[in-house]
């Protein structure tokens, strides 16, 4: 699965309730881009969209925080699915 | 060798309660009894781990499922008060012959500091106490008491996912039984009991009740929960306190790590029996 298949779904979520993210980097909480309800709402939809599952160890709020953190976690999700 | 001594069944048990029925899983045993109160969405399942743990083999155990949660009716008003005197009714029902020891997760440990008369030493897991404790139950009255019906459903829908970024239970099975809970409480049982237990812990009326008790207080704390360096705020709230950090837990150290969580509290109560 390409980071660009996952960067996409990722986005597609936010587009879906009409919000953007402006940086890579942009905190998503501090920007009040996402909440903690979304936060579970994201996960799931990126779990059910790419047939994923995060790992354990990475289901803290740190790692869903920006676009390069969300990136970061599903590919490590993909990696290990593959 | 004599074979190992298997604990007495557990069994599913209820008592009329204003108009309802206060529910629990409990067992019986030689030893003093444990009672076992969830916390803000939970229910009597999350203490499953204790009715086959071997430090707690030869125990009672009277889990309760706390009215509005689990399978035990709500009860009008639902406040920290009408909770707790169901908990005691409860208790009042069993006629155990001593006083038994209160286990009390998150939320209860405002329930646990109503009952204390009834009840000979508490341990509180991850218990709320000071104001820092209340992050859970200020999610839900951010709201208003119509719009959270909405967020709630939200919030049961993606119960598994909640769960997972609190705890840490070895299966997938055991994550669904626990998540299953958020099915069984309902928005307004939710809001109606995070509200009151909010305005308990504010007025300091949790921590002066304890502050007053001269029994055993045994405060547990996940080494990942939710209260962080707040731990040592609570020693210096209740001096009395014993403070005890669980390894390899969230918010939930019954069910990230019963083993060492219930070891601990067996030990806390066998040491307590024998200075008392």
């Amino acid at each position: 699965m390409s980071e660009n298949s996952i960067e996409t779904c990722i986005v597609t979520f936010f587009r879906e309730r009409g919000k953007d993210i402006p940086h890579p980097e942009a905190d998503l909480f501090e920007l009040q881009i996402i909440d903690s309800m979304e936060l579970l709402e994201l996960v799931m939809h990126l779990e059910e969209k790419l047939g994923l599952e995060v790992d354990q160890d990475r289901m803290k709020a740190d790692n869903f925080r920006s676009l390069v953190a969300i990136l970061d976690t599903m590919g490590h999700a993909a990696a290990k699915a593959s | 060798m004599p074979p190992p001594r298997l604990p007495n069944p557990v069994e599913r048990y209820a008592i009329p309660w204003n108009g309802g029925e206060v529910s629990c899983l409990r067992r019986t045993g030689v030893k003093r009894a444990l009672v076992l109160l969830h916390g803000l969405y939970g229910g009597a399942i999350h203490f499953d781990a204790a009715f086959s743990d071997t430090a707690l083999s030869r125990h009672a155990l009277l889990a309760i499922d706390l009215p509005g949660f689990g399978y035990s009716d709500k009860v009008e008003p639902t406040t920290i008060q009408t909770v707790a005197e169901a908990v005691k009714g409860m208790i009042d029902d069993q006629k155990f012959d001593k006083k038994p020891w209160l286990v009390a997760h998150s939320l209860s440990g405002s329930v646990a500091a109503r009952i204390l008369d009834d009840v000979i030493g508490v341990s509180l897991i991850e218990g709320n106490i000071l104001e820092d404790h209340l992050r859970f139950s200020d999610d839900v009255i951010a709201h208003d008491r119509a719009a959270y019906g909405g967020i709630f459903s939200r919030l049961e829908k993606n119960a598994l996912v909640a769960l997972r970024f609190q705890t840490q239970p070895r299966d997938r099975e055991s994550l669904k039984r626990y998540a299953a809970t958020y099915a069984q409480c309902t928005a307004d049982t939710v809001w109606d009991i995070a509200k009151d237990s909010n305005e308990d812990i504010r007025a300091h009326t949790t921590r002066a009740l304890f502050a007053d008790w001269r029994g055993p207080l045994y405060c547990l704390f996940g080494s990942e929960g939710s209260y962080g360096e707040t731990i040592h705020d609570v020693q210096e709230a209740l001096s009395c306190a014993v403070l005890r950090e669980i390894s390899n837990s969230g918010h939930f150290p019954m069910i990230d790590n019963p083993e060492e969580t219930y070891a601990a509290i067996a030990a806390h109560m066998q040491n307590r029996s024998s200075h008392a």
